[in-house]
């Protein structure tokens, strides 16, 4: 039996992260701005299934046609793993082009292009959240 | 004060979830909510060992049988999945399968955490110098193999008459050590190169496997935060099964740098039916893009 449920109860927390000491060892905030999220819609090209950290590659394109090569950070494969996602639950149902909408936080060192992802969401509307930055205090995000 | 702030946002965003399901969910999501809620009390640090309920097996010639896959919690956020308007919960160390288990007994911090190694006084400037930059200095930031005893127990254990076999799903790579227990010559075991796993010896004491590990090489720590060692090290791993649960002990002994061998915590680990993931490529990312060595542990 498939029930609605609220949809705006986030589960993941960075704080729950910074509890668990399983991470991969250095902390996202001294890489990325957990204060600052952009929001991206693309298509995937690749999905890097490795550790310590996995990468969403997606190609963002603007409204004067230029695409940039988005490389998007998130958690270690065997959390993600655990908690059910699979490299082709992360890729989409259409593999390479697959087109989604991802939140995002970028670096702090100015490069460009690099973030980590906070919620992966498809054209079906299904979604994952792979960090919850409404836990974070340092977070704007909604 | 950032603790408890942490721990209350944990415990109402996870009140909240199971408040959340409604009451015509059926038995299945109803196990679900019951683990998330076990998920929080069984990664507290105070979670006691269970009761081992079933006898423990042995092997044709009486030996303890430690074969099998031995779950190791490993404590993640959960991560919101939701397919066709059904909202699933799904929190990292607590299974799908309702007979799978989860590690019990095991403070999951570093093992040196109130319990650091007893280094002598001409060490220990290196080892905070080490710790202030462990993202630059710490070999398994980088990839390294991770070493023993900071590798922990085995995911997998394969046992014969004359070996037994410990497999790694690590977050650094796939790793594997063949340990003799049929009583062959010490020093048959013995590699012309040092290496990062070393050589193991393992003999029976009773019910316990005792397996002694040296020709270590000195590009691993002991744990995170700086602690490095000599090639002097030698680690002695205990081995208990007890009914369903292994239980695993290891104490490091390097005289070079340490005043007394550091025992590490004991962990308890139970029979699992989850398979053994291939352990994905390591490739290191992130250091370039640092601004601050702000860090946590990285414990296996």
């Amino acid at each position: 039996m498939k029930c609605k449920l609220h949809s705006s109860l986030l589960a993941v927390s960075g704080l729950l992260l910074a509890a668990f000491p399983a991470f991969a060892h250095h902390s996202p905030a001294a890489e990325f701005q957990f204060h600052n999220t952009v929001t991206l819609k693309g298509t995937i090209t690749r999905v890097d299934w490795i550790n310590p950290h996995a990468y969403v590659h997606m190609d963002v394109k603007d409204d004067n046609g230029k695409v940039t090569a988005w490389n998007l950070e998130t958690l270690p494969t065997g959390w993600l793993h655990r908690a059910g996602l699979t490299k082709e639950a992360l890729q989409g149902a259409d593999g390479v082009g697959q087109v989604v909408t991802v939140d995002v936080f970028p670096a702090k060192d100015g490069t460009k292009s690099l973030a980590w992802i906070q919620k992966i969401t498809y054209p079906d509307g299904h979604f994952f959240i792979l960090w919850n930055a409404a836990d974070d205090p340092n977070s704007n995000a909604k | 004060m950032k603790f408890r702030v942490l721990r209350d946002s944990l415990m109402l965003s996870v009140a909240v979830v199971l408040w959340l399901v409604p009451t015509h969910v059926g038995a299945q999501q109803q196990a679900k909510a019951g683990k998330a809620a076990s998920y929080s009390k069984a990664t507290s640090a105070t979670a006691k060992s269970e009761a081992a309920p079933n006898p423990t097996p042995h092997t044709a010639d009486g030996r303890p049988d430690f074969d099998g896959i031995w779950y190791h919690s490993e404590p993640g956020p959960p991560v919101e999945l939701r397919k066709g308007g059904t909202v699933v919960y799904q929190f990292p160390g607590i299974e799908q399968d309702p007979t799978a288990k989860i590690e019990v007994g095991t403070d999951h911090t570093s093992p040196a955490k109130n319990n650091m190694p007893a280094y002598k006084a001409e060490y220990l400037a290196k080892v905070n110098e080490l710790n202030a930059t462990q993202l630059k200095t710490d070999p398994a930031w980088a990839c390294y193999p991770p070493g023993v005893p900071r590798i922990g127990p085995p995911h997998q254990i394969v046992q014969g008459s004359k070996e037994i076999v410990f497999l790694y799903a690590d977050l650094n790579g796939s790793f594997y050590r063949v340990v003799p227990i049929d009583g062959r010559p010490r020093e048959s075991v013995h590699r012309i190169d040092r290496s990062y796993l070393g050589d193991s010896y393992g003999h029976w004491e009773g019910e316990t496997l005792v397996v002694d590990v040296d020709n270590l090489n000195d590009d691993t720590w002991l744990s995170d935060n700086g602690l490095f060692h000599s090639t002097s090290l030698h680690v002695t791993e205990r081995f208990t099964r007890k009914g369903d649960n292994l239980i695993y002990e290891a104490i490091a002994d390097d005289p070079k740098v340490l005043t007394k061998p550091w025992v590490l915590p004991t962990r308890t680990l139970a029979l699992s039916q989850e398979p053994v993931f291939e352990a994905p490529p390591c490739i290191e990312q992130d250091g370039a893009h640092l601004t601050s060595t702000e860090h946590h542990d990285n414990v296996r």
